[in-house]
């Protein structure tokens, strides 16, 4: 069975296409990369298939259930731009929110179950000398972990991450991506990313957006692809990123 | 002062309601200012003019006309906003207006003398009646029992909706839910610092506390602090200089404020 089936999926901001007839089916276990240029709907993607965004058409299941059936099952971990840094809460309370019910009960208090699984995430992810710091004086690595902690206190069968690496430096990257290729072991991961770098290194497959699908499979791609996806030279692109994420690949391609 | 407020009714009014909007600044305050809803405030509060213009006019008790307005425009800004594409800066600046115009209308449609509008737009702690602490004490009660029971939950909403919407909490609701207590506190604190000046009672504590405190919990009990000690002194003042009440809290809050910036930098 299918972990996510994303079934002719097209989202529109008033007249404006996000994405268009996408079809994406993710396996069990899968470490999938989802890659394109910047607008290319990667995000938008990504939050159809958590549910916060209604698509205009088609459908997603998760496990081959309808989303509102599930429960628990997906961990999200948002771009760390999305949320005001200097927020009044600790990490502690962050990777709690986790824990927390879907249903409203008066006076909830965190259960003694909760508090362990959240101190053994944060000992795992080496956070528990920052348990008790406000979330604007961590580094990014670290955020991203207590990020990924929260994501993970759901105990959930699929994570989803939006550019996990996007402000971190290259030694917290690597650290980060190993996590994830552990975490795989047990469940689905989803990562939108730019980071064409990581794709090669940690990655089973990848799917290229830009507002359509143009590619889901092997995580070696052929230039041609690419250049379809992102629309301009290769050059560009693989500019900066070491070259065997491509299968072919000349040097001095100009155009 | 004590003398007095131990003969005086009013001055003990007056100290009961300068507690209860203390409370409920600190609680709001807080939450406005981290979900930077705080032109929104502003919006509802100036709204509320046109319900307490059409309490004079329908000789209803002027604050109960507010209370319908504030929350009839807390539900009418979120759904539109929700419904359309519209900014709700825009929006609030639409219904900020339109309440005061409509405030002054009813005014000028009632018959007889015009009444005393200034106690409503600058507000008059010692003035407040038996039925105004009536209603503060209902709104300040409910305030707290609805924050402290779902504590949690605020906590999570106010942080990341996008997260809390992913793992099944409601956030429309709580979204809703908060408009509604804003418009409540809104009313609660008119007759304390007036429709003019409530957005520096809801805000000023809590950005001190700010400055002071990481922890949401901590800030909202420092800011309900300092909201007791502005209050307090501005009475003094108002009652030792005989000015009104509103403006010597606030003018003694702005200034504690910066100083307390200046402290902070140094």
């Amino acid at each position: 069975m299918n972990a996510i089936e994303v079934k002719d999926v097209s989202v529109y901001y008033g007249n404006l296409c996000a994405i268009r007839d996408v079809n994406l089916n993710v396996k069990e276990k899968e470490f999938l990369g989802i890659i394109g240029p910047n607008g290319a709907g990667k995000s938008t993607l990504l939050k159809v298939i958590l549910g916060l965004i209604k698509p205009v058409s088609g459908e997603v299941r998760i496990f081959g259930k309808d989303l509102k059936e599930t429960n628990k099952i997906l961990g999200y971990i948002p771009q760390t731009s999305g949320f005001d840094r200097n927020f009044p809460i600790n990490v502690l309370d962050v990777v709690l929110m986790g824990r927390l019910k879907n249903r409203l009960s008066l006076f909830h208090r965190y259960a003694k179950e909760d508090m362990e699984i959240v101190t053994d995430l944060l000992d795992k992810l080496g956070l528990s000398d920052v348990r008790d710091r406000q979330i604007g004086q961590l580094s990014g690595g670290q955020l991203q972990r207590v990020l990924i902690a929260r994501a993970l206190a759901i105990e959930p069968k699929i994570i989803l991450l939006d550019e996990p690496t996007a402000s971190i430096d290259a030694n917290s990257r690597s650290q980060i991506y190993s996590l994830l290729k552990e975490l795989n072991e047990e469940m689905t991961i989803v990562v939108v990313t730019h980071d064409l770098a990581a794709v090669s290194a940690y990655f089973d497959s990848i799917a290229c957006l830009n507002k359509e699908l143009h590619y889901h499979g092997d995580k070696e791609l052929d230039e041609e692809t690419v250049e379809k996806i992102y629309g301009c030279p290769v050059e560009l692109i693989a500019h900066g990123v070491p070259h065997r994420v491509f299968k072919v690949h000349e040097e001095g391609y100009d155009d | 002062m004590i003398e007095a407020f131990l003969q005086y009714v009013f001055l003990q009014r007056a100290v009961y309601s300068a507690v209860l909007a203390s409370i409920v600044c600190g609680i709001i305050g807080t939450i406005i200012i981290e979900k930077k809803l705080v032109m929104m405030s502003g919006g509802i509060a100036h709204t509320s003019f046109g319900g307490i213009g059409m309490g004079f006019f329908l000789k209803i008790e002027p604050i109960i006309g507010a209370l319908i307005f504030s929350v009839l425009t807390a539900i009418g800004i979120t759904t539109v906003r929700r419904r359309t594409n519209t900014n709700s800066d825009t929006l609030i600046g639409i219904f900020w207006a339109m309440g005061m115009a409509l405030g002054i209308l009813f005014i000028a449609f009632t018959p007889g003398y015009p009444p005393d509008i200034s106690s409503y737009l600058f507000g008059d702690i010692l003035t407040v009646t038996e039925l105004d602490l009536k209603i503060m004490i209902a709104l300040t009660g409910l305030v707290i029992f609805v924050i402290v029971a779902l504590f949690n939950y605020w906590k999570a909403y106010l942080f990341d909706e996008e997260f809390s919407s992913v793992i099944g909490i409601k956030t429309i609701f709580l979204e809703y839910f908060l408009f509604v207590l804003i418009a409540l506190a809104i009313v609660a604190l008119i007759r304390v610092v007036g429709i003019i000046l409530v957005i520096a009672l809801l805000t000023i504590p809590p950005a001190i506390a700010k400055l002071f405190t990481f922890d949401l919990k901590k800030m909202i009990l420092y800011a309900i602090f300092l909201g007791i000690v502005f209050s307090f002194l501005g009475l003094w003042i108002s009652y030792q200089f005989n000015i009104a009440s509103g403006a010597s809290i606030i003018l003694l809050a702005g200034l504690t404020y910066i100083a307390a910036v200046i402290i902070k930098r140094s």
